[in-house]
């Protein structure tokens, strides 16, 4: 059976008005009133990981959620494991005030975790975090581990033994490829989000493990994160502007006079 | 101040005779303002036709020869694959997607975009070497053949569009204003049209002169991959999307009656293509 790691960060909602979004001391960022969720691309890869595994009593796989991070959400966890993962496996770090950038050592907290789970055939994650919009922790995690890297899967299929099939995003179009296991596959939204649970998924949640370690648990050398960027500065960009409003006795009227005011502003 | 900077450029190479692609001139340009400051040396590698897995070995291999302490990267997708998986090989820190490349202390400094591009970061890094993808002006995505990427004008669909019908109609007004088509990313989600056609920040990044964004709420991850051009014009029926703040021109409708209305002004090439 195919052994599955899906790594997946919190992240305030990245849907929720942008203009709610604050600097507070020491670079934090809050947004009032906005709920943490799974990162979107790291929910299509657990998405990817529940349709390998597959329903009923025989699954093809066995998927283990892997997530680093100050504060772990039960209930966001027990929405992953009703959305198709078999168990949690949790690292909860110190809050990290200004190393919203530094993905190396993320990444090593993920390969202790995927060291934990002992065998793993494939590990998953999102193509980019929706905060740090980094995209370097599933790359960074294949090298550690020295494993087979695929980046922006938008299709994974169960191939021969020990290979999946991978549809991915290239700058000439979409290509499919053979990829031998064990590997990390980014995933992008092509794939499909999980969508929403319902009660019986969530009850039967609720029976699966979550596992939190805390920092100590684990064989972490810590200092070698002193090396790695640090953000120094976060600052708001002023992008909005005064819209002109077109209007007319209809909808279509209104379009007719938009492109007469078109014309006159780009020419 | 730090002072030697030993930076290696690399790139797929270009159209033959040692020539650069663009996004790669300007990279090489950063490096070689950074070494004219700082002193070190400047080296460029385009290996060619090789996978990333295969680019990326050979850029490691390269910098444990020849001692360079940082990698410079165009952010395209394919930089954006090569500059992390070759920090992975070397195990050192990786940021992707900067500008604004600069010496500082014992690192860099440079800016990067956060929370899809709602606020701007600046980062330093310590004297540990990295890899770094840095945005040039030049589009980011070259899916081959498409004219979005290099058009003076876009007309672009979101999930406002309604389907893969929607986005037939809005090619008719693409061809009449002479615009590429180009989309948000949910319609590209729901397979209306290709990802080739996504703008934004993990689509392609955009700056004509005008962009006309049909049923787009106007989310920040958008706005990253189109603020820049000129003028932004925003068809929707929701007076309070956020697409009406960053928008120069707006009409609050039906997307249909106010495509039809702007067919109404338009040449006529558009009348045919419409039967
Ligand atoms: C990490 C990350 C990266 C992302 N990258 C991108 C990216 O690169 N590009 C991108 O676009 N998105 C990206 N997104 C998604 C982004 O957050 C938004 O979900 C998306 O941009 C919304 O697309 P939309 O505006 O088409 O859809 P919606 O937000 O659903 O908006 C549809 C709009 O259509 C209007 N509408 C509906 N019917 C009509 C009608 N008949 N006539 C006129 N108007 C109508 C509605 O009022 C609404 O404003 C990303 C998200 C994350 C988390």
């Amino acid at each position: 059976m195919l052994r599955i790691a899906v790594c997946a960060k919190q992240v305030l909602d990245p849907e929720a008005p942008a203009e709610l979004l604050r600097v507070g001391e020491g670079l934090t960022v809050t947004a009032s009133g906005t709920p943490e969720v799974l990162s979107p691309y790291d929910a299509n890869a657990l998405k990817a990981a529940a349709d390998l595994r597959g329903e009923g009593e025989t699954p093809n796989a066995d998927v283990t959620l892997l997530t680093v991070g100050p504060r772990p959400a039960k209930p966001l966890l027990l929405k992953a494991l009703a959305s198709g993962a078999d168990r949690v496996l949790a690292l909860r770090t110190a809050d990290e005030v200004g190393r919203l950038v530094d993905g190396l050592t993320t990444a090593r907290r993920l390969a202790a975790l995927v060291g934990e789970m002992g065998d793993c055939d494939l590990v998953l994650t999102g193509r980019q975090a929706a905060d740090t919009n980094a995209g370097v922790v599933g790359p960074l995690l294949a090298g550690i581990l020295g494993i087979d890297l695929v980046t922006v899967a938008v299709g994974i299929r169960a191939a021969g033994l020990g290979t999946v099939e991978v549809d991915r995003l290239t700058e000439g179009g979409i290509e499919t490829i053979e990829c031998g296991l064990p590997a990390v596959v980014t995933v992008s939204s092509e794939i499909g989000d999980p969508g929403p649970v319902d009660f019986p998924a969530l009850a039967a949640a609720k029976r699966k493990p979550i596992r939190i370690l805390e920092a100590a648990e684990l064989d972490l050398r810590d200092s070698e994160a002193d090396l790695g960027p640090v953000l120094v500065d976060l600052v708001k960009p002023k992008l909005e502007r005064t819209c002109e409003i077109v209007g007319g006795e209809d909808a279509r009227a209104a379009g007719r006079a938009l492109v007469a005011r078109i014309a006159e502003l780009s020419g | 101040m730090r002072e030697c900077a030993n930076i290696l450029v690399a790139s797929r190479s270009g159209s033959g005779d040692g020539e650069v692609p663009d996004d790669t001139a300007e990279v090489l340009a950063a490096a070689e303002a950074l070494v004219s400051r700082v002193g070190g040396k400047v080296g460029i590698a385009t290996p060619d036709g090789a996978t990333q897995a295969e680019c990326a070995a050979r850029l490691a291999d390269l910098c444990r020869a020849g001692s360079y302490d940082l990698v410079l990267v165009p952010h395209t997708l394919w930089g954006a694959d090569v500059a992390p998986r070759t920090a992975g090989i070397l195990g050192w820190p990786c940021a992707t997607a900067c500008s604004d490349l600069d010496a500082e202390e014992e690192g860099w400094t440079f800016k990067r975009r956060l929370h899809g591009g709602a606020l701007v970061g600046t980062v330093r890094t310590g004297p540990a070497p990295c890899v770094i993808s840095l945005e040039t002006s030049q589009p980011t995505r070259t899916d081959s053949g498409d004219s979005l990427l290099t058009a003076a004008r876009v007309v672009a669909g979101g999930r406002g569009v309604g389907g893969p019908g929607g986005f037939g109609k809005l090619a008719v007004l693409a061809e009449a204003l002479g615009a590429a088509l180009a989309s948000s990313r949910p319609p590209c989600d729901a397979g209306w049209v290709p990802s080739a056609l996504q703008v934004g920040i993990t689509g392609a990044q955009v700056k004509p002169e005008l962009y006309v964004a049909v049923g787009i709420s106007g989310s920040v991850q958008h706005l990253a991959g189109m603020h820049r051009a000129k003028c932004i014009v925003a068809v929707n029926t929701d007076p309070d999307a956020a697409i009406f703040r960053y928008a120069h021109l707006g009409v609050v409708g039906e997307w249909t009656e106010v495509v039809a209305g702007m067919l109404d002004r338009l040449p006529d090439e558009s009348a045919e293509a419409q039967c």
